[in-house]
C-alpha cells in the first residue's frame, strides 16, 4: 500500500510536469486556405466578387445552361449518349429519383450556391466595421452599395432560372447559420417581387456600362424587362408591360450600346475588341491564366465528325472545322426552317452545313493564309431535316445521323497554340451573354403586347436588318413571329424554355416543332403539357434529394411527376 | 552474468515460469541455460573462496556460480544436493571443491570450461547388461548439453555432456528414455535393440507459454484476456517475402487483407481487422512499429527485420489505443539482438515473375467481325490489319517477366550489458507492368544497452531509401485495346495514336516513355530510456520517443511522344513533399507478486504531433522536351500551389492487470484522447475496456484432463474505441476558391462562401464484446482458439446529406449506427510425428456479418430510412450493389411490355415489384462485399532435411459484378472478352444480350454478376537444409535453399481477371517462383 501511494505521488508529479496546456496543443490553425473574415474590407468582397462571377460562369459547363435549351421547340437531344441530358429525350427518364442523370438536381444546387454565396456577401456587407476604403462617407457608401447591388443582381439572376425552372421555390434572402431541414416552397409571385427589388437596386447602384466583365445596370434593366414581361403574361396585367418598355428604353436609348453592323462579330470579338453590343460579357482567357475557365457550349452543339470521316487524321479534321464537339443537343430542322434563304444568320458563315480538309495535311497547321482552293470539301452535313420524313427520330439518331446534323458556328473554338487541343470540347473564349439583340426583340415583345405593332415591327427590323433577312410590315408581327425571330437571332444563346414559359407557348410550341414530340409518344406529350391536362406544365421536378433531405417539413413535389 | 544453471528432472510449472519471467523482464527472445564462450581453460585458473556451516550441497553450488562465471547442470532427482556439508577453502580451484564435496564413486564431474555436468555413476554393469548411448542436438545441429535422459518410470538416467553426448549403461529390457530440456519437447523413445540414439531435440510448440507484446508492454500469452493473434518470427521466416502484407494473407483469423494486383512494390493491399464497421470513415487498423505509429506503408519494411506481429482484434486488448483502436491494432516489433557470440546471417532470393489470371481477349478478327455485325465501319488502321489478320495482344505488349531480387545481410550478438541488431537489405524489382520498377534500400540499427543498473537506453532505427521511379504501361487501357490498332511506328518506336478514336486511341505503352523519378527517403526512429525506479522494485519509468522523418520528390515530365504531352505539349509536374511526426511517451509500468497475486499496472502520457506539407509545380506547353522536367518555367502555363496538415494528440492511459494464481485474470484500461481535427466542444474522448480470463486447467478438479489437455482458457472482454479517421480541419469551414479572370485578361482573385461545418464533430464509437476459448490438448500437439464478438458502431462519420438549399449539399456528421458480429476459428495440429517425418497443420476459419442500423434519416414518423442515394440499407452491409436487375433476354420482339417496345436480344430487366412497370422502386440489392466464410489452410511436411509447405487461402460464398462482362458501347472503342456469346435469333440465350449498342439493349444499365468465391493455392515451397557435418568445415552454421511458387492454382468459376480483383486492374495477379537461400554463420 505504502508503495501503491508512492508510484501514484510520483505519478502526479510526474504528470504535472510533463503535461502541456492541452487546448492549445489541439487547436487547429490551418495555413493554406481562407475564411470568411475575408469579408472586412472592400479589396476583400471584390475578391468576393470575383468568387460569384466566377460561380455565376459555370453556367457554361456541364450542360447547366442547356437544361433550360432543351427539348423545346427549337433543340433536341440527339444522341442516345447524351449523358446527363438523356432524360430529356424521354421524360419517363426524368424521375426525381434519378439522382445520377439529373441534370435538374445539379443546375438546382448550383443555383442555391450562387445564392447563398450572394447571401453572406450581402449581410456581411451590412458589417458596421467594414472598411470600405472609400477615403469619403459618400465613396464608402458608393463602394458598400456597389458591392451590394452586384450581390443581389447575381442573387436574383440565379431567382431566375428557379422560378422558371420548378415554379414555387424555397426563397432564401439570408445567410445561413447552419443547415436547415425545414424549407417550405414561396409562391413564385412572392420570389418575383424580391427578384424586383433586387433587380431594381442593381438598376439604381450600377452604372449603365462597366469594364468588361462585370454586371451593370444594363443587365439588371434586361432582366427586369424580362421579368415584368413575365409577370405582366401571369397576372395578365398591361402595366406590367409599360415598366417593361421603360426598362428596355433605359438600355437602348443609354448611348452606351448599339448593334454590331457584322453579326458573326458577337461571336469574336470581345468588349474590349470593340464589341458595342454586348451588355453583359463573361470573361475567360487562354489556360495559361489562372482563372480561365474550359466552357462546353460547343462540347453541346458542335457534331462529332471524325464517326463518319475516319479516313482523315482527327486533329487536322476539327482544327479546321471548329474545334470537336459532341452535339449533346441539335436544332430542330423547324427552327433551321424559320430561316430565309438569304439571311445571313442561316448563311454557311454561321451554320456548319460542309467539312473541309487540307489538300496537303503536310503543311503546317494555321487558321489563316490558307486559300480556299487548298481545302477539299469532304462531307455535308446529313440534310434530312429538310425531308422531314423520319417517323422514329429515336431510331434514326441511334446511327450515325446522330453525329452528321448541321450545327451553329457561334461557339467554334480551336485551341490556337496545341494542334491536340483541337480535340478538346471545352472552349477557353470569353462569352457574350447577353446582346442588345436580345433587348430588341423584348421590347418588340412589350410593344406588341402594349399595342404598338408598328413599334414592335421597327425593333424587329433593326434586328432582322443587320443579318439582310426581309423586312417586314406591322401586320406580319404576332407572338409567333416574335419567338421565330428570337430562335433566329439568338438560335443557341437564348435561354429558349424560359422564353416559351413566360410567354405560355411552350408546349403548343414544343409539341409542334420537336421531332421527339412530334406524335410519337403519348407519354411525353402528356409530360409537356399544362398542369390543368394533367402534365407538368413544362417545370422540372425537384430533386428527391431537396425532399429527402428535407425532413423536418414536406417539400411537395412538382406536379406530373 | 549469473545464470541459474539449474536443470529439473520433472520440470516443475513454477520453475519454468521463474525462467520465463525472467526472459520476459529483459526482453530477451531466447535465453538457453547454456552458454557458449570462446575463452578455454577458466577451469585451470579460477580460484575460489568458500566458507559455509551445515549448507546444503545445493547452496554451496550456488555460492561457486555467484563467485565464479561457472554454472552446473545437473538432475536434483539423481544427484543430491540436499545433503548438509561444511566447508572451508581458500584459492581452490573448482575441480578440488567439488572432490571434496562428491564421493568419487557417486558423482561423476565433467568440467567443460566454465560449464559443469554433474552425473551419477551408475554401477558397474556387467558385461549382459544393455547399454545406449547417442548425441542430442537441436534442430540447427547444435549439441545440446544438459538434457536430461530419464528411463521412464525410474529415477534412473543421466544429463548429456558439453558436446550433448550421453550414454546410460544397465538398463532393463523394454526401456523407454524420456529427453527432456527446458523449452523444448519431451521426446518419447523406445529403445528396442537399438544402442545408439541421436535425437534432436524441438522446441516447444509455439502457442501457450508465448511472450506476445500487448502495447506497452509484454505479457506471456497465457497471462492475456484478449483476443489477440501472433505471428512468430518462426512463422515469419518459412516463406519468403517481398512484403508484410504478403506474408499475413491468410495466416490470420480475422485479418483480411485485400490484393488488388500485384505492382513492384507490393503496396496494392489493403488491411482491415474483422469488419467494416465504419461506413465512410477508414477501416484500416493502427500499425505500431517498436511502439511507435507508424502512418508509412507497409511495403516500405523490410519483412526479415520483423521479428513479431501481433493482432489485436477485440475491444479489451485494442483499447489502449482508444481513439484509435477501434480497427484493431497491428503491432510489428524488429529483431532485437540476442546476447552471445555475434550472428551472421545472409539471405538472398530471385524471383521470376509472370502475369496469370489474364482474361483471354476477343482478337483481331473477331473484334472487327462483332464491330462490322453491328453496322459499325473500321477505320483506316483497323481495316488494314484486319485485312492483313495481324491482332495485337496488348497486354502481352505492355508486360513482362518481372524479377524480384533481395538481399538481406543481418549481424546480431552483444555483450553482458548491450545487444545488437544491425541489418541492410537491397530489393530490386522489375514488375511485370513495364516500366514498373521498385528499389528499396533498407538499413536498421537496432541497439540496447545498460547504461547503469538502473537505466537502459535503446534505439531501433530505420533508414530507409525507396526508389519507384518510372510509370507503368496503363494495363486498364491495355486489357482491353483495340487488338486492330498499332502499337509501334515503322522505325521501332512506341506509336502514340495506336489507331484514330481521341479517347481510347492513345497507346497505353506511352506511358513508359515519360521521365519520372520518384524517390522517398525515410527515418523512422523509436528511442527510449528505461528507468528502474531504484527504491521502489518493480517501479519502471520508460521514457519513449518515436520520431519519423519522411520526404518524397515525385518530378515526372511527358514529352510530346506521349498522350499528356501531346494535349499539352510538354507536361511538366514536379512535387516534393515531406512529413514528420514526433511522439513522446511517459509509460509507468509497476509489477507486484504477493502470494499468488500477481499485479501489473501501467500508465501512460503521451503526445503526438504529425505535420505534412507538399509543394506542387506543373507546367506545361513548352517549346522543348529537351529539359524534362528540369524546365518549369519553360511552361507557358504554370501552376503552383502548396499544402500544409498539422494534426496532434494527447492521450492518458491507464491499464491494471491483476491475476491470481494465473488462473483467474483480469484486465481494465481506460484512455482519454484527444485529437485536433475534432469540433472544439469535443477534443476528448474516454475509453473504457474490462476483460477477464479463466485458466481452467489450472483448476484442481480439471485434474483428470490434464492427461489430454493442457491448455483451456476462457476470456470474455468487453470495451469502446474510438475510430478517428477524419483528415484535419473538417470542422473549419473556409471558402471556396473560384477565380474569374479581369477585363484586362489577367486572373481576378476569387473566393466564395459554400461550406456548412459542425462543430461538435467527434469520434465514431464502437463498442464489443468478446468470448473466446484457448485450447491445448495431447502436450499442445493441438492447439487453437475460437472467438465470437459482437460490436456495435454508433456516432459514425458521415457526410450528412443535407437540403442543398442550404449552400452545401452534405455536411459530416456524427450520425447512424452499424453492428456487426462473428467468428474466427484457428486450429493449429501436428498430425503425424514419427521418426524423420512431421506434418503440422493449421487452419482459420472467419465468419462476420455487419448490417447498418441507420444512417440518421428518418421519415416524417420518426422511422429509421435508407438512404438509397448513398446505397445505404438498414439491416444491410456497408457495402453493397444496388440496382436494377438482370432477369435474361427478351427472346421476341414485343410491344408494350412492362419495358416499353422491346426487340428480340434486348436485356430483360427485372419487374422486381411485379407492378407492371419499371420505376425506380425496381432496384435491389444485388450483392455486398461480405463473404459467407474465408478460409486459410497451412500445411508443412518435414522429412529429414526437407521441409514442405503449402498454403491455401479461399474465399466462398461472394458474389461481384464481372468487368469482363459489361455490355459494350454502341461504337465498339474497346475489346470485348472473348467468353462473350451475343444473342442472335439462331444461337438464342438467356445470358447475353444481342449484339448492338449498350443503349439499345440496355437501357437499364444493369450489371451482369457472377460467383467470386475462390481457392487458391497460394503459397508453396520447399526447403533444403544441408546437413550440419557439411558445412562446419566451412564455418558455416545452417544453409538452407529454398524455391516457392506464389499464386500456382486458383479454383474459380470467375471468369476474367482474377476473382479478387473486381474493377479494370492498373496491375494484374502475377505467379512467382522464388528460389532462394538463407546462410548463418
Amino acid at each position: 500500500m505504502k508503495n501503491i501511494l508512492k508510484i501514484l505521488s510520483i505519478s502526479i508529479i510526474l504528470f504535472v510536469a510533463i503535461s502541456c496546456n492541452e487546448d492549445e496543443f489541439l487547436q487547429e490553425n490551418p495555413k493554406d486556405k481562407v475564411y470568411v473574415t475575408l469579408y472586412s474590407s472592400y479589396s476583400g468582397f471584390k475578391v468576393g466578387l470575383n468568387g460569384l462571377y466566377a460561380l455565376v460562369r459555370d453556367q457554361y459547363q456541364g450542360y447547366w445552361e442547356q437544361l433550360f435549351m432543351v427539348s423545346t421547340d427549337n433543340a433536341w437531344v440527339s444522341t442516345a449518349g447524351s449523358g446527363e441530358l438523356a432524360p430529356f429525350r424521354n421524360y419517363s427518364d426524368l424521375a426525381p429519383a434519378m439522382a445520377k442523370k439529373n441534370l435538374p438536381g445539379s443546375v438546382m444546387t448550383w443555383l442555391y450556391q450562387v445564392i447563398n454565396a450572394s447571401n453572406v456577401i450581402i449581410s456581411r456587407a451590412q458589417n458596421p466595421g467594414v472598411n470600405w476604403e472609400g477615403g469619403s462617407d459618400a465613396i464608402n457608401e458608393a463602394n458598400k452599395n456597389f458591392v451590394i447591388a452586384q450581390a443581389r443582381l447575381l442573387r436574383a439572376y440565379a431567382y431566375r432560372f428557379l422560378t422558371n425552372g420548378w415554379g414555387d421555390i424555397p426563397l432564401v434572402l439570408d445567410e445561413p447559420e447552419g443547415p436547415r431541414d425545414d424549407w417550405s416552397r414561396t409562391p413564385v409571385a412572392d420570389v418575383r417581387q424580391a427578384m424586383e427589388e433586387d433587380f431594381l437596386f442593381a438598376v439604381n447602384h450600377l452604372p449603365m456600362k462597366d469594364v468588361q466583365g462585370i454586371p451593370n445596370a444594363a443587365v439588371a434593366c434586361h432582366y427586369l424587362l424580362e421579368l415584368y414581361l413575365t409577370i405582366g403574361y401571369a397576372k395578365k396585367d398591361n402595366s406590367f408591360y409599360v415598366k417593361a418598355e421603360t426598362m428596355a428604353d433605359n438600355v437602348i436609348n443609354s448611348g452606351k450600346y448599339s448593334l454590331l453592323t457584322n453579326f458573326s462579330d458577337n461571336f469574336k470579338k470581345d468588349v474590349n475588341g470593340g464589341n458595342t453590343e454586348c451588355l453583359w460579357f463573361t470573361n475567360n482567357a487562354y489556360s495559361d491564366v489562372i482563372g480561365s475557365f474550359g466552357g462546353e457550349n460547343k462540347k453541346a452543339w458542335h457534331s462529332y465528325p471524325d464517326k463518319i470521316i475516319k479516313n482523315k487524321e482527327p486533329y487536322t479534321l476539327y482544327f479546321y472545322n471548329g474545334g470537336r464537339g459532341q452535339l449533346r443537343i441539335a436544332v430542330s430542322d423547324s427552327a433551321w426552317r424559320w430561316y430565309e434563304a438569304n439571311d445571313f444568320r442561316f448563311s454557311k458563315e454561321m451554320v456548319k452545313k460542309f467539312y473541309i480538309y487540307p489538300k496537303n495535311p503536310a503543311r503546317p497547321l494555321t487558321l489563316t493564309n490558307w486559300a480556299p482552293a487548298e481545302f477539299d470539301t469532304v462531307f455535308y452535313t446529313n440534310v434530312s431535316f429538310f425531308t422531314n420524313s423520319k417517323a422514329n427520330w429515336d431510331d434514326a439518331i441511334s446511327g450515325n445521323l446522330a453525329y452528321s446534323l448541321p450545327y451553329t458556328r457561334k461557339w467554334e473554338y480551336v485551341d490556337p497554340l496545341v494542334l491536340a487541343n483541337s480535340s478538346s470540347t471545352s472552349s477557353l473564349q470569353g462569352i457574350p451573354s447577353l446582346r442588345l439583340a436580345d433587348t430588341y426583340l423584348l421590347r418588340a415583345e412589350a410593344r406588341f403586347r402594349n399595342g404598338n405593332i408598328s413599334g414592335a415591327a421597327s425593333d424587329l427590323n433593326v434586328v432582322r436588318k443587320r443579318s439582310s433577312a426581309s423586312l417586314i410590315s406591322a401586320s406580319a408581327v404576332d407572338m409567333d413571329f416574335i419567338l421565330d425571330e428570337r430562335s433566329r437571332e439568338l438560335l443557341c444563346e437564348e435561354q429558349r424554355r424560359i422564353t416559351l414559359l413566360r410567354t405560355g407557348t411552350f408546349y403548343e410550341r414544343t409539341s409542334k416543332y420537336n421531332p421527339q414530340m412530334r406524335g410519337i409518344n403519348a407519354y411525353r406529350l402528356l409530360k409537356m403539357r399544362p398542369v390543368a391536362e394533367g402534365g407538368t406544365g413544362g417545370l422540372f421536378p425537384i430533386p428527391q434529394v431537396f425532399i429527402d433531405a428535407n425532413t423536418a417539413a414536406v417539400l411537395p413535389q412538382n406536379p406530373g411527376y | 552474468m549469473k545464470k541459474i544453471g539449474e536443470q529439473v528432472c520433472s520440470f516443475h510449472e513454477e520453475h519454468r515460469k521463474k525462467i520465463l519471467m525472467m526472459r520476459n523482464t529483459v526482453l530477451i527472445l531466447l535465453i538457453s541455460a547454456f552458454q557458449v564462450f570462446a575463452n578455454g581453460s577458466y577451469s585451470q585458473t579460477a580460484q575460489l573462496n568458500l566458507n559455509l556451516k551445515n549448507a546444503t550441497i545445493k547452496q554451496v553450488l550456488t555460492e561457486i556460480e555467484n563467485q565464479s562465471e561457472f554454472y552446473f547442470l545437473y538432475n536434483s532427482e539423481l544427484i543430491d544436493v540436499t545433503r548438509k556439508v561444511d566447508i572451508s577453502v581458500k584459492n581452490e580451484k573448482v575441480n578440488e571443491i567439488l572432490s571434496r564435496l562428491f564421493n568419487d564413486n557417486e558423482v561423476n564431474v565433467s568440467i567443460s570450461d566454465r560449464h559443469i555436468v554433474l552425473t551419477p555413476v551408475t554401477e558397474k554393469s556387467d558385461q549382459q547388461q544393455k547399454s545406449v548411448s547417442g548425441k542430442v542436438t537441436d534442430s540447427n545441429n547444435q549439441p545440446l548439453p544438459g538434457v536430461t535422459v530419464l528411463i521412464k518410470g525410474t529415477a534412473q538416467g543421466t544429463i548429456t555432456n558439453a558436446d550433448g553426448n550421453y550414454s546410460l549403461t544397465n538398463i532393463p529390457e523394454n526401456t523407454v528414455l524420456l529427453f527432456s530440456f527446458v523449452g523444448m519437447k519431451t521426446q518419447v523413445i523406445v529403445v528396442g535393440s537399438q544402442k545408439s540414439i541421436n535425437i534432436v531435440m524441438e522446441e516447444m510448440a509455439i502457442g501457450i507459454e508465448e511472450v506476445v507484446a500487448v502495447g506497452y508492454g509484454v505479457m506471456k500469452k497465457s497471462d492475456i484476456t484478449g483476443s489477440v493473434a501472433s505471428i512468430s518470427s518462426l512463422k515469419l521466416e518459412n516463406r519468403p517475402n517481398v512484403s508484410l502484407n504478403q506474408m499475413l494473407q491468410g495466416n490470420v483469423a480475422g485479418l483480411n487483407i485485400r490484393v488488388s494486383g500485384d505492382d513492384a512494390e507490393g503496396s496494392k493491399t489493403s488491411v482491415s481487422i474483422r469488419t467494416n464497421n465504419s461506413i465512410t470513415a477508414s477501416n484500416s487498423p493502427l500499425i505500431i512499429l517498436d511502439g511507435v505509429p507508424f502512418s508509412g506503408n507497409l511495403s516500405e519494411l523490410n519483412p526479415n527485420d520483423i521479428k513479431s506481429i501481433e493482432v489485436l482484434k477485440d475491444a479489451s486488448s485494442s483499447a489502449i489505443y482508444g481513439s484509435r483502436g477501434a480497427n484493431g491494432v497491428m503491432i510489428i516489433s524488429s529483431k532485437k539482438g540476442e546476447k552471445g557470440k555475434m550472428k551472421v546471417r545472409y539471405s538472398a532470393y530471385y524471383t521470376f515473375e509472370q502475369v496469370t489470371n489474364i482474361p483471354k481477349m476477343m482478337d483481331g478478327q473477331a473484334f472487327a467481325q462483332t464491330k462490322l455485325g453491328r453496322g459499325q465501319t473500321l477505320g483506316v488502321i483497323e481495316q488494314m490489319n484486319y485485312d492483313a489478320g495481324k491482332t495485337t495482344d496488348w497486354l502481352k505488349l505492355c508486360t513482362q517477366p518481372g524479377h524480384k531480387n533481395q538481399h538481406d545481410l543481418s549481424v546480431s550478438g552483444g555483450g553482458e550489458k548491450f545487444d545488437y541488431f544491425i541489418s541492410t537489405s537491397l530489393a530490386d524489382v522489375k514488375g511485370i507492368s513495364k516500366g514498373d520498377d521498385f528499389t528499396r534500400v533498407s538499413l536498421r540499427l537496432n541497439f540496447n544497452m545498460n547504461l547503469t543498473k538502473w537505466l537502459t537506453f535503446g534505439t531501433n532505427t530505420l533508414l530507409g531509401y525507396y526508389d519507384r521511379s518510372g510509370i507503368a504501361a496503363d494495363l486498364s487501357e491495355a486489357y482491353d485495346f483495340n487488338p486492330l490498332a498499332e502499337p509501334y511506328n515503322e522505325d521501332g518506336s512506341i506509336r502514340l495514336k495506336s489507331w484514330d478514336d481521341p479517347v481510347h486511341g492513345f497507346n497505353p505503352l506511352n506511358p513508359t516513355l515519360a521521365d519520372n523519378t520518384d524517390n522517398q527517403h525515410t527515418i523512422f526512429s523509436n528511442t527510449y530510456f528505461l528507468v528502474d525506479i531504484p527504491f521502489i522494485k518493480g517501479l519502471t519509468y520508460k521514457f519513449n520517443t518515436g520520431y519519423t522523418y519522411s520526404s518524397r520528390s515525385n518530378n515526372t515530365y511527358y514529352g510530346k511522344n506521349t498522350q499528356q504531352g501531346f494535349r499539352d505539349n510538354g507536361n511538366l509536374s514536379i512535387n516534393n513533399a515531406y512529413h514528420k511526426d514526433w511522439i513522446i511517451e511517459n509509460i509507468f509500468n509497476y509489477k507486484k507478486e504477493f502470494n499468488k497475486n500477481t499485479l501489473f499496472l501501467t500508465g501512460l502520457y503521451s503526445a503526438q504531433s504529425e505535420y505534412s506539407e507538399s509543394n506542387i509545380i506543373s507546367s506545361q506547353n513548352f517549346f522543348s522536351d529537351d529539359l524534362s522536367y528540369f524546365q518549369p518555367n519553360n511552361g507557358l502555363t504554370k501552376e503552383l500551389s502548396m499544402s500544409s496538415i498539422k494534426k496532434t494528440h494527447i492521450s492518458q492511459m491507464f491499464r491494471l492487470n491483476y491475476s491470481f494464481d494465473h488462473r483467474y485474470l483480469f484486465t481494465s484500461t481506460i484512455r482519454r484522447d484527444g485529437y485536433s481535427a475534432f469540433g472544439k466542444n469535443s477534443k476528448f474522448g474516454l475509453f473504457p475496456s474490462a476483460a477477464i480470463g479463466w485458466n481452467i486447467t489450472g483448476e484442481s478438479f480439471s485434474e483428470p484432463l490434464r492427461k489430454y489437455v493442457n491448455t483451456l482458457k476462457l476470456r470474455l472482454s468487453y470495451g469502446i474505441n474510438g475510430n478517428e479517421a477524419i483528415s484535419a480541419y473538417s470542422t473549419i469551414a473556409a471558402l471556396s476558391e473560384n477565380n474569374y479572370i479581369d477585363a484586362t485578361g489577367k486572373t481576378a482573385f476569387g473566393y466564395f462562401s459554400t461550406q456548412i461545418k459542425d462543430q461538435n464533430l467527434r469520434w465514431e464509437k464502437t463498442a464489443s464484446f468478446n468470448g473466446g476459448i484457448d485450447f491445448g490438448a495431447f502436450s499442445n500437439r493441438i492447439t487453437g482458439a475460437f472467438d465470437i464478438f459482437w460490436n456495435q458502431t454508433s456516432d459514425l462519420l458521415l457526410n450528412k446529406t443535407i437540403s442543398p438549399i442550404n449552400g452545401d449539399v452534405s455536411v459530416l456528421q456524427n450520425i447512424g449506427a452499424t453492428k456487426g458480429k462473428g467468428y474466427e476459428l484457428e486450429i493449429s495440429s501436428v498430425n503425424i510425428d514419427k521418426g524423420n517425418f512431421k506434418w503440422s497443420t493449421s487452419v482459420n476459419w472467419t465468419k462476420y456479418l455487419t448490417e447498418i442500423v441507420n444512417v440518421g434519416l428518418t421519415d416524417s414518423t420518426g422511422n429509421y430510412i435508407d438512404d438509397i442515394a448513398s446505397k445505404w440499407f438498414i439491416g444491410h452491409p456497408v457495402n453493397v450493389e444496388y440496382n436494377y436487375k438482370f432477369d435474361g433476354i427478351w427472346q421476341e420482339n414485343q410491344t408494350g411490355t412492362y419495358m416499353g417496345d422491346v426487340k428480340a436480344g434486348d436485356i430483360k430487366v427485372l419487374d422486381a415489384d411485379g407492378d407492371g412497370k419499371l420505376t425506380p422502386l425496381d432496384r435491389v440489392i444485388l450483392y455486398s462485399d461480405m463473404p459467407d466464410f474465408t478460409l486459410g489452410i497451412n500445411n508443412t511436411f518435414k522429412y529429414k532435411n526437407w521441409t514442405l509447405y503449402f498454403f491455401l487461402n479461399g474465399v466462398f460464398g461472394i458474389e461481384n459484378k464481372n468487368v469482363m462482362y459489361e455490355i459494350p458501347d454502341g461504337e465498339l472503342r474497346v475489346n470485348l472478352y472473348s467468353g462473350i456469346h451475343f444473342w442472335t435469333a439462331e444461337n438464342a440465350s438467356n445470358d447475353y444480350p444481342r449484339n448492338a449498342a449498350r443503349a439499345d439493349v440496355n437501357k437499364y444499365s444493369v450489371s451482369l454478376i457472377r460467383h467470386a468465391s475462390f481457392l487458391r493455392l497460394q503459397d508453396i515451397s520447399l526447403t533444403y537444409s544441408f546437413p550440419k557435418k557439411w558445412l562446419s568445415g566451412a564455418g558455416i552454421e545452417g544453409l538452407d535453399v529454398y524455391t516457392n511458387i506464389k499464386n500456382l492454382y486458383t479454383l474459380t468459376n470467375w471468369e476474367g481477371f482474377d476473382p479478387e480483383i473486381n474493377s479494370r486492374p492498373d496491375y494484374p495477379m502475377s505467379r512467382s517462383i522464388y528460389l532462394g537461400l538463407k546462410l548463418n554463420f
